[in-house]
C-alpha cells in the first residue's frame, strides 16, 4: 500500500471509529487517560499492520480485536493498582457525564458483571455488532452469545427495578 | 412462538428480530407492550454506555500516529543507501502530478474530515452572504454560483493536500455543506454515509462538487451540481 493511500485509509479508520473505539476502552479501562493511552496504542498497531486489512468491511472487528489484545497486556501492567481501587470510583473517573443516581447504579452494575457477560454487550452497545459478529470475536456460540447478553440486561435491568419478577427463560 | 421465547429474542439482540418473532410481535399485544416498555431500558442503557467522548479526541489520535509513525529519516542507514543507489541507477525521477491525480483517493474522506474538523465554525455563520461577497470569493476559483442564494459562509479551505471552496448553504430550511474542489475529483460519483455524516461527491468539467449534511437531513440530489455552477 503506497504512504500516501495507507494514511488516508489510516485516517478514515479513526475518523469512523474513534469514538467507538475509546468507548470500548473506557469500559475496560475505567480510566480516562488509560482510555485514551490505549486507544493510541491500538491505532499505532494498526497503522503497523495496515497493509494486512485485506477486507475494508471488516474494520471494525479488526479494530476492536487489537484494542482487546493491547488491554489485555495493559490490564496485566496495571492490575495491582486497579485492585485497590473503589469500583464507584474507577467506572465513573473522569467521565464527565450522566452523573444522575440511575446513571450511576447502572454504571456500576456494568462494572460489577462478570467479564463474560459486559463483554458482548459492550460490543454489541458500543460497536454495534451482530450476535453472529460477538460470537466470532469471543469465540462462542451465537446461542451463547444471546444467553450472555440476555443475563447482562436482566442484571442491568434489576439494578433499576429491583422488585420486578424474572422475564422469560 | 411463545412469549417468553420471544422476550428472550427481543432482550438479548433487539436489532435483530425477524422471521417468526417478527410475526409473533405483529400478533401479539403482550409483547408490544413488552417491546414499548424494553426499548426504553435499551435507551437508557445506551445512553449510559455511550459515555461522551474529549473534545478533540479523534485529531489526537490521528496526529498521535502521524507525527510518530516511522519516517524516512528513522529508516536504517543501509536501507537509505539502497534506496539512494537505486535512484541513482533509475536516473532522473520525475513525479507526474497527474497520475497522482488518477489514483483512487478516498476523496470523501477528506471532505468528511474536513468537516468534521471545520464545521461546527462554518454552522455558526449566521448572516447570508451578499452576492458581491460571493463573487469575489468564488471568482478565485474561476466559478460563477447560479442561482445560489442563503449561503452563510464561503471561505478557501484546505482538502487533503489541495484546497477548496467551502459553503454553507441553506437547503429546505436546513444547513448542508458544500464544496468546490478545483483540484481533486473522483472518476464517478461517490456517495457515501458514515461517522453520521452523508452526501455526495461528483466530477464536473474542472474537478468536483460536493454536497453533505447530517445523516438525518434531506440534501440535495446531484443535478444540483450543474445548477448551481458556471465556469468563468
Amino acid at each position: 500500500m503506497q504512504e500516501k493511500q495507507k494514511q488516508l485509509e489510516y485516517e478514515r479508520l479513526v475518523l469512523v471509529y474513534s469514538d467507538e473505539l475509546f468507548r470500548y476502552a473506557l469500559w475496560r479501562c475505567r480510566d480516562k487517560s488509560m482510555a485514551e493511552d490505549l486507544v493510541q496504542e491500538t491505532c499505532m498497531r494498526a497503522w503497523k499492520s495496515l497493509d494486512k486489512l485485506r477486507d475494508v468491511s471488516s474494520s471494525k472487528a479488526w479494530l476492536m480485536t487489537i484494542l482487546r489484545n493491547e488491554h489485555a497486556r495493559l490490564y496485566a501492567r496495571y492490575r495491582p493498582d486497579m485492585v485497590d481501587m473503589e469500583l464507584d470510583t474507577v467506572s465513573l473517573k473522569d467521565t464527565d457525564n450522566d452523573t444522575s443516581p440511575e446513571a450511576f447504579a447502572l454504571k456500576q452494575a456494568l462494572a460489577e458483571l462478570a467479564e463474560k457477560y459486559r463483554e458482548p454487550l459492550l460490543l454489541q452497545v458500543i460497536g454495534g455488532f451482530s450476535c453472529d459478529e460477538i460470537a466470532s470475536i469471543c469465540n462462542i456460540s451465537k446461542s451463547a452469545t444471546m444467553t450472555r447478553l440476555f443475563r447482562a440486561k436482566q442484571k442491568l435491568r434489576d439494578v433499576l427495578r429491583p422488585d420486578e419478577g424474572q422475564v422469560g427463560v | 412462538m411463545k412469549c417468553e421465547d420471544f422476550e428472550f429474542e427481543y432482550i438479548a439482540a433487539p436489532g435483530e428480530i425477524a422471521g417468526d418473532a417478527c410475526e409473533h410481535l405483529q400478533g401479539c399485544a403482550t409483547c408490544q407492550a413488552f417491546v414499548e416498555q424494553e426499548s426504553k431500558f435499551q435507551e437508557r442503557m445506551i445512553s449510559v454506555i455511550n459515555s461522551k467522548v474529549p473534545d478533540g479526541f479523534r485529531h489526537s489520535v490521528r496526529a498521535h500516529v502521524l507525527n510518530n509513525r516511522p519516517s524516512f529519516w528513522t529508516l536504517p542507514k543501509a536501507s537509505m543507501a539502497m534506496a539512494a543507489s537505486l535512484l541513482m541507477a533509475v536516473g532522473v525521477v520525475t513525479i507526474n502530478q497527474e497520475q497522482l491525480g488518477e489514483q483512487n483517493f478516498p476523496i470523501d474522506r477528506l471532505v468528511v474530515e474536513h468537516l468534521e474538523h471545520d464545521g461546527a465554525r462554518s454552522m455558526k455563520a449566521s448572516h447570508q452572504l451578499s452576492g458581491q461577497q460571493l463573487a469575489r470569493i468564488s471568482e478565485q476559483f474561476g466559478v460563477k454560483l447560479a442561482s445560489f442564494g442563503n449561503i452563510n459562509f464561503a471561505e478557501k479551505c484546505p482538502i487533503g493536500d489541495s484546497y477548496g471552496l467551502h459553503m454553507t448553504y441553506k437547503y429546505n430550511g436546513q444547513l448542508v455543506t458544500v464544496i468546490y474542489m478545483p483540484e481533486l475529483s473522483p472518476k464517478e460519483l461517490v456517495q457515501f454515509n458514515y461517522a453520521g455524516l452523508k452526501g455526495w461527491i461528483k466530477p464536473m468539467k474542472k474537478g468536483s462538487f460536493a454536497v453533505l449534511g447530517d445523516k438525518n437531513l434531506e440534501i440535495p440530489g446531484a443535478e444540483f451540481a450543474e445548477e448551481t455552477i458556471e465556469w468563468l
